[in-house]
């Protein structure tokens, strides 16, 4: 049942992923019950996956202009597509 | 929807209505503005194929963001070709995170931030910018549809024709390089 922090690592990765197996889910639980460390790491990659999400959320994330849009001519192009399908 | 020619009508108004909130979602996932508006192109092509699975229920523009998501996870797919399976000779970061025995080398450090503090103050929101710039490509474009545009990771195995555990660790990878940068920075 013991497993080292590197395994716990990485299973605390992949609940954020995918459903635990009973023995993988309990294995992390004991673990997680003697080692701080780990459990920082679980709460530090869930504050990430958290944050991350609110910062996409804004509406400038990502762009140099927060105003950029498709020009008259590009959606008259999609227009027209949407006529000849 | 009735007919198709009902469909057609209305995704036409759609184009004005949320053509540029689609735009703005492509551009700053793909950073290349010709192919966000392909992207948004390829939308509404589409969205006009399965009209008539819209249920009004949802709103229209989280309707056509769920069709863009995947159509910007298929543009990724094809600007990485075959580079999202891991190579034996890649480096993982996580050597450095553990010693030989797998134990911490540095403990994680106990965050007293809050989400919402980490992404909208100004100062951590820079630091969180930064880090999430220094993700290499292949990674920042996974991790952005996992974490960010929450697609199923079964998709995305799909998507990308790689497997899961393949997957798993490049996910892995990013939310542990993140975390490490953001500490080195002095989140807390």
């Amino acid at each position: 049942m013991m497993i080292h922090c590197r395994r716990a690592s990485r299973l605390i990765s992949e609940s954020m992923d995918r459903r635990l197996s009973p023995f993988e889910r309990a294995a992390l639980g004991v673990h997680l019950c003697i080692c701080d460390m780990c459990a920082r790491y679980r709460k530090q990659l869930s504050c990430l996956r958290d944050a991350m999400a609110r910062w996409w959320n804004r509406p400038e994330t990502g762009l140099d202009d927060k105003n950029a849009s498709l020009t008259d001519a590009a959606k008259e192009r999609i227009r027209r597509r949407l006529n000849s399908d | 929807m009735k007919s198709n020619g009902d469909a057609s009508d209305l995704l036409r108004s759609w184009v004005g209505e949320h053509g540029d909130f689609l735009y703005r979602f492509a551009l700053a996932r793909v950073r290349d503005e010709a192919a966000a508006e392909e992207l948004v192109q390829e939308t509404f092509v589409a969205a006009l194929k399965s009209a008539q699975a819209f249920a009004q229920r949802s709103s229209a523009r989280t309707w056509l963001a769920g069709i863009l998501k995947h159509k910007i996870s298929d543009h990724f797919r094809s600007k990485w070709q075959g580079a999202l399976s891991l190579e034996t000779g890649d480096s993982d970061p996580l050597d450095e995170a553990f010693n030989a025995s797998n134990h911490w080398k540095e403990p994680p450090k106990d965050w007293k931030t809050s989400p919402e503090n980490l992404a909208e103050n100004a100062e951590l929101r820079k630091i969180l910018e930064q880090c999430f710039a220094r993700l290499s490509g292949r990674l920042r474009d996974v991790f952005l549809l996992r974490e960010v545009d929450g697609l199923d990771t079964g998709e995305l195995c799909k998507d990308f024709g790689i497997t899961p555990t393949n997957l798993w660790v490049l996910l892995h990878r990013a939310r542990h390089q993140l975390k490490t940068c953001l500490e080195k920075n002095g989140v807390r």
